[in-house]
């Protein structure tokens, strides 16, 4: 059962065996196993539910009602970066383009090795996979939806540059390949949580309620019995009535961001551990601006990408989103600018998304909303350049005019591989990058011993009942998009504390 | 709808803010003669305020604060004793370049703030997106904002049109 505003805006104080905090791809999958294995489970989750009707090509509008901190949050540090984290029933499911890769052989054995977590590089982890993919239809985005961009994208990092790659594996049936993923797919392709997991939570006896922020853990002794918070309306940001759930479980998956700032809100970092680690992926984009007509906005928002062998960690995709959110940083401004524009039309963007070894800490501000610290270490800067010097080299041999990164004394229109020769200068610095932080993890790390403060089996060291299912677990970056791990660990922690079989095959 | 107050009766913040906004729309969007929209027709400074009061209480405050800042400020880290607003616009317009291409972090930052709110705000207009030549493949009928649909453009992608 789902409960909008109205039902929730006067507040409520209600029981359940399980609340799960956050209705993301792990509160979702940690929601239907745990109705599944027969518990009262309630899900609470802090924004709306967006409706067919509430996808707005209004960007702005549509991210200042749907993303934290109305899409404007940012991480501070070596180079002050936005960060997008959606704020609605589905959570990132809903406003990401459902990329579902696993995580890589090698990343798993140095997860397993790095934590003593045997489930990392285990069938557990095979066999999750499996039951995700299954669920969410996941598929490799037929070349039918491609449209010419993710073609151009294909012709220049695996034609020119010999990096294999593909369709991208997305939880998308039958895609349209209307670029439009970032608002929401509103032809209800998108296997997003609010279309697959939660109406299964709900078949089985779930309660979701929206509108719902939680504020806090409670907690009696030693063991978490339930959260508290604030219903908000949306649009608005009116504070309505306050709400408890009690519960003999909690499960937190508010996200590498909200989980560890409601459990120092709440009193609860067994050894400072909670937040006191943040990873994310870097980078960057290239436009290309082509001789030919591109139509980008045409074909799969992200359709085609490939896993560089190259260059360890890194991996290109093909890119697009609504022109407002994504030329925010692309090309300069006043005249120059708007004579830019007739060129939209023929813009190819590859993202290069690389590992690296980022570190930074996530604190409770005095305001409420997640404080957010990363450093980026100047090694980390040479292969990212690389890699972008490559695809722009490869952009630039199929006939691109001129390709463009917005990053500071790196040249502005890049004409020739002269020019690109720029990205590799060693005035090139860590704090130029000019990229969005939206793959964080890592703030509640998961590991066999004490060092991070959740154990094996999801459990938060030192307090009962209290489970994580987000990417706050993951130990270090996952170099891949992190929605299929962040699923599959969810389902293994949620099946231990359901009861329910590890091995099952996929239905 | 724009936001009655902020209309009729702004108070002396907003009326900075207001500045602001409008002295950086004209520096970013220049009324110019390529026939491309400009920031008055495309209502960049009401659109900016129907969208503060979308955001979350603390994120429209800083919003505020950033033009106030910007209309305050803008002039003298351009080398120019003057309010924002009262600055030539080729002048904004190059102090807001620079400001995106500075070694100074603070700079920097506040360039790339502008440059992206009013990118946002013109780039989600309309007549902008009739200009860049937008379209979709497929209709979204209940979204107010309407894009031009072409359906059979995935079906023979445009490869090779110049």
């Amino acid at each position: 059962m789902r409960h909008g505003f109205d039902d929730v805006a006067a507040g409520f104080d209600i029981e359940a065996d399980v609340v799960v905090v956050g209705s993301g791809p792990g509160g979702a999958v940690a929601a239907a196993n745990l109705a599944r294995a027969g518990m009262k489970v309630v899900v609470v989750e802090a924004g709306p539910e967006v409706r067919p009707e509430d996808m707005l090509r209004d960007t702005p509008r549509f991210l200042a009602r749907y993303f934290w901190e109305g899409g404007l949050r940012i991480i501070l540090g070596t180079a002050p970066s936005p960060t997008m984290h959606a704020r609605c029933l589905g959570g990132g499911s809903v406003v990401n383009s459902a990329i579902m890769l696993p995580l890589p052989a090698w990343v798993r054995q140095e997860w397993r090795a790095e934590s003593g977590v045997a489930h990392f590089d285990g069938p557990e982890l095979d066999a999750a996979y499996a039951r995700v993919f299954a669920r969410c239809r996941v598929a490799p985005t037929p070349t039918t939806v491609w449209g010419r961009r993710n073609r151009l994208v294909r012709d220049a990092v695996q034609g020119v540059l010999g990096e294999k790659g593909g369709g991208l594996p997305r939880a998308v049936h039958d895609c349209e390949g209307s670029s439009d993923c970032l608002t929401g797919c509103a032809s209800g392709r998108k296997q997003s949580m609010d279309r697959v997991y939660l109406p299964a939570a709900e078949a089985d006896g779930a309660e979701v309620f929206t509108f719902c922020q939680v504020e806090r853990v409670l907690v009696r002794g030693k063991r978490a019995v339930g959260v508290e918070g604030q219903v908000v309306e949306v649009p608005g940001w009116q504070k309505r009535g306050r709400f408890r759930v009690h519960a003999e479980h909690v499960v937190m998956a508010a996200g590498t961001m909200h989980t560890p700032v409601i459990l120092q809100k709440s009193g609860i970092n067994p050894r400072g551990l909670v937040g006191a680690t943040l990873f994310c992926h870097i980078g960057g984009g290239l436009v290309g601006i082509m001789d030919e007509v591109v139509d980008p906005w045409v074909g799969a928002t992200q359709g085609w990408g490939a896993i560089s062998q190259e260059i360890r960690g890194l991996k290109y995709e093909g890119l697009w989103a609504s022109p407002a959110a994504l030329m925010v940083r692309w090309g300069d401004v006043g005249r120059r600018f708007v004579e830019r524009l007739d060129e939209v039309k023929r813009a190819a963007v590859i993202a290069c998304v690389y590992r690296g070894d980022v570190h930074g800490t996530v604190k409770a501000s005095r305001s409420g909303d997640p404080d957010m610290r990363l450093w980026i270490p100047e090694h980390n800067v040479a292969p990212v350049m690389r890699g972008m010097k490559r695809a722009a080299d490869a952009l630039l041999t199929l006939g691109a005019r001129y390709v463009h990164t917005g990053i500071v004394s790196v040249v502005d229109e890049m004409r020739t591989p002269s020019d690109t020769e720029s990205m590799l200068s060693p005035r090139v610095k860590a704090k130029h990058l000019a990229m969005t932080m939206n793959h964080t993890f890592g703030s509640c790390r998961m590991t066999a011993d004490d060092r991070g403060p959740v154990d094996p089996n999801g459990k938060l060291r030192g307090l009962e009942g209290l489970y994580v299912c987000d990417a706050s677990v993951f130990p270090s970056p996952s170099a891949v998009n992190p929605q299929a791990t962040i699923m599959a660990l969810s389902d293994i922690t949620s099946r231990k504390l359901g009861g329910l079989s590890l091995g099952e095959a996929p239905s | 709808m724009l936001n009655e107050r902020a209309v009729t009766e702004p108070g002396f913040w907003m009326r900075l803010a207001m500045a602001g906004i409008a002295a950086t729309s004209e520096a970013t969007f220049p009324e110019n003669d390529l026939g491309a929209p400009d920031w008055k027709s495309t209502a960049m400074v009401e659109r900016t305020l129907e969208y503060f009061d979308e955001l979350p209480p603390r994120q429209r405050r800083l919003l505020v604060l950033l033009f106030v800042f910007t209309e305050l400020a803008a002039g003298l880290l351009s080398w120019r004793l003057s309010r924002f607003s009262r600055l030539p616009a080729r002048h904004r317009t190059w102090a807001i370049h620079c400001f995106r291409r500075s070694e100074l972090m603070l700079l920097r930052v506040l360039g790339d703030a502008l440059k992206a709110t009013a990118t946002m705000m013109y780039m989600s207009h309309p007549l902008a997106i009739e200009w860049i030549g937008e379209y979709r493949v497929c209709d979204r009928p209940l979204d107010p904002v309407k894009i031009a649909v072409r359906p059979a453009a995935l079906a023979a992608p445009s490869e090779g049109r110049s």
